[in-house]
């Protein structure tokens, strides 16, 4: 009977790493003195084509990349070790994070070579952005029943239908798109994934206002969007499996339980030596949390290095990690007591109109949930 | 530290335990009964020595590498004071006393040495009942022993040690102002955690595969389906936090027990109380196991300290540190695991 955890390290983040890290602290301090609460909160959402074309150029996007494709060639820690300290200091990385993370890794797995020589280098740059079109009006969790469709036409596909929900796609110059080739009755096997150049004719993209006042998501009409057949990323008819797999690679980083991660240092300049059971019992709770969840998304980023796709490890840290991010705010409210700062006032009410999507983005806490109960043969 | 030695007595121990940890074994355990042919079966594989130094007849091998072990005696839901004998033999071996067989008691609590050679102060003594020996650490202010109370039959939880016939090693000068069984104990004890949650988690789903309601298995049920899947949550996380605990122990003692005792103690009461709910009230009868393990799991969760206990340590450390760089704080937990494994 073995008793080893799923989670057992296949490789970690050494401290050697310590010159890199120290390289991406001192970037960082020089530009996040600007940066205001909202900025923060909003993190890895955080959408800063400035900031990105500047991370860029220090080749810090797609750093595992073959270099043939604008990449690094650099280790897997190398690339966690970078994430780790932008998200530490909720730096605005939206605008490139979703290509670092799955749209170029998935290029680089399925992608042509025409598509991974045509976008890789630009992604690396920081100079495009790729959305990521999955949710319609009438599709959410049950992903496989988007309508959303692709006909061929001429040499290429015509796209009609609506994606909901599409985090930046009004600031993202291409979508990468799940939509239906095949028959609707076919749910997993009809489905391809498309990436498209927003600026096409056909397509209207609306944004929707939310919580915090600004817009975010965005609702993207196609009406016969006419794309190239050079489009198709992948194989036609394999869009479902392809998507399972980029989906692990988005549920998988140190993103998902560091998202309101500055609350802490914030809720710290609050507390001195005079502070009661409660803080530091709230305060060491935190700590100790976020060092088991490094391990477990170090553990999962080993694995994905190595070309496996672990779903189920992804799902269990997902919900691990979301939970602890979405229950922060409440355990950093009970440790200030009445020792508030304006920093970590303003901090928590621009948190708190982000973080119940926390548990809603990249798959909801009840598909998580899902997947672990099919992974342990109850579902 | 070569771990196929390890691997090689974690297959020996899970043979063995697969013969001896039956229906029997468990109500053994219920009743107070000493496995004494297990015991014996510990004793010749090396297991009981395992920590102590060659020196002084031991094997020498690394705490921080046994997690295999750990978590199979939680698994197995075995009762007798193995970890606390093994614990007790690292210590004795710290000292330079020679390691003992028999089942020993420890205390993680704070004993003082008095002038007169006597101890006094009340402990609570973890694996106490059937202990012939109660090894603690006492300290005298600037120095510290370890102290062998003789207890042919056992003590019970709570030890009132004045006046207790011992037999007192060598002093040393105090490092730290804590017990160091503390921290061992709390890391050990996540690493039984973590193997009980895992077969709380083959229980349960076992049960619900098997048990009918409303014309079909209860696995069926998707509310029934979530709370095994919390449970197999809360049994990674622990092992997790078990792992790095462990890990962190010889660089970090406080940090890394706390992490793995606050996470492995909120994992198994979560964790315990999944299980009884999805097995409904045939989990709360004697003839059924389940309420062995959890009521070991919740005994756990107290030992050398609870969640609370460590979290506010590790949160009282940050606080006080120079400096208050909170993220620097958590990368150096990483960094030195790393450094320990290389």
């Amino acid at each position: 009977m073995g008793l080893e955890p799923s989670f057992s390290a296949r490789g970690e983040v050494s401290g050697e790493l310590g010159a890199l890290r120290d390289e991406v602290r001192s970037f960082l301090g020089e530009r996040s003195a600007d940066w205001s609460t909202r900025t923060i909160a909003q993190s890895w959402v955080g959408f800063d084509r400035q900031f990105s074309l500047e991370v860029g150029a220090r080749g810090w996007i797609g750093m595992t990349w073959p270099r043939r494709y604008g990449g690094g060639e650099r280790s897997w820690q190398e690339r966690y070790v970078v994430l780790e300290e932008m998200l530490a200091c909720g730096a605005p990385i939206g605008a490139h994070s979703t290509g670092d993370r799955q749209s170029g890794p998935l290029l680089l797995r399925v992608g042509s070579d025409q598509q991974k020589r045509e976008f890789l280098p630009r992604l690396a740059r920081g100079e495009i952005s790729i959305c990521i079109g999955l949710s319609e009006p009438d599709t959410g969790s049950d992903l496989a029943s988007l309508r959303t469709s692709a006909v061929p036409y001429r040499d290429g596909w015509k796209i009609s239908g609506r994606k909901i929900w599409t985090t930046n796609a009004h600031r993202s110059e291409f979508m990468l798109a799940l939509v239906r080739t095949g028959d609707a009755d076919d749910r997993r096997t009809g489905l391809s994934q498309f990436l498209i150049d927003l600026a096409s004719p056909g397509i209207e993209i609306k944004g929707i206002r939310d919580l915090t006042g600004e817009e975010h998501f965005n609702e993207v009409t196609f009406d016969d969007a006419y794309v190239d057949r050079a489009a198709l990323v992948g194989r036609q008819g394999e869009g479902w499996q392809q998507v399972t797999a980029e989906l692990a690679m988005e549920r998988s980083g140190p993103d998902r339980f560091m998202s309101n991660f500055m609350l802490l240092p914030a809720l710290l300049d609050c507390l001195d030596g005079d502070a009661d059971r409660l803080a530091a019992m709230r305060l060491g709770e935190a700590i100790c949390n976020i060092a088991v969840l490094r391990e477990l998304s170090v553990s999962i980023s080993g694995d994905l290095a190595t070309g496996a796709l672990p779903d189920v490890k992804a799902a269990i840290y997902k919900e691990l990690g979301v939970s602890f991010e979405q229950r922060l705010p409440a355990m950093v409210r009970e440790a200030a007591g009445e020792h508030l700062s304006p920093r970590l006032v303003a901090l928590l009410d621009d948190i708190d109109r982000i973080s119940p999507s926390f548990s809603l983005r990249g798959g909801t806490r009840e598909i998580m949930l899902g997947i672990i109960a099919r992974g342990i043969g109850v579902r | 530290m070569d771990d196929s030695i390890i691997h090689v007595l974690a297959d020996q121990l899970g043979r063995m335990l697969d013969d001896y940890c039956d229906r029997t074994a468990i109500h053994d355990a219920r009743s107070n009964i000493f496995p004494a042919a297990m015991w014996h079966e510990m004793d010749n594989m090396g297991l009981l020595t395992a920590l102590s130094p060659e020196k002084q007849g031991g094997s020498g091998l690394a705490i921080e590498e046994m997690y295999p072990i750990f978590a199979l005696l939680g698994y197995h839901g075995v009762a007798a004071p193995v970890v606390e004998t093994m614990i007790a033999n690292h210590v004795l071996g710290i000292f330079g006393v020679a390691a003992h067989s028999g089942p020993q008691g420890i205390t993680a609590d704070t004993a003082i040495l008095e002038a007169n050679g006597e101890l006094s102060g009340q402990v609570r003594a973890i694996g106490g009942h059937r202990c012939d020996k109660l090894v603690l650490v006492a300290h005298n202010g600037d120095h510290e022993a370890v102290c062998i109370v003789e207890r042919a039959e056992g003590c019970p939880e709570f030890v009132d040690l004045a006046g207790s016939p011992l037999a007192i090693s060598n002093q040393r000068r105090r490092a730290g102002g804590r017990n160091a069984m503390l921290p061992l104990l709390a890391a050990v004890r996540s690493a039984q955690i973590a193997g009980l949650l895992r077969r709380l988690l083959e229980m349960s789903i076992g049960y619900a595969l098997q048990r009918r309601q409303f014309g079909k298995t209860i696995s069926q049920f998707q509310a029934v389906q979530h709370m095994l899947a919390r449970l197999a949550a809360e049994a990674e996380r622990s092992g997790a936090a078990a792992k790095l605990g462990l890990k962190l122990l010889a660089s970090e003692p406080i940090f890394g027990a706390a992490v793995a005792k606050s996470v492995g103690s909120d994992a198994a009461m979560s964790g315990a109380a999944l299980a009884h709910q999805i097995h409904g009230a045939i989990g709360l009868t004697e003839e059924f196991d389940l309420g062995h393990f959890t009521q070991l799991l919740r005994q756990f969760s107290l030992d050398a300290g609870s969640a609370s206990y460590w979290t506010e340590l590790a949160g009282r450390q940050l606080i006080d540190a120079d400096g208050k760089d909170l993220w620097s704080s958590i990368v150096k937990l990483a960094a030195t695991s790393d450094t320990q494994a290389a």
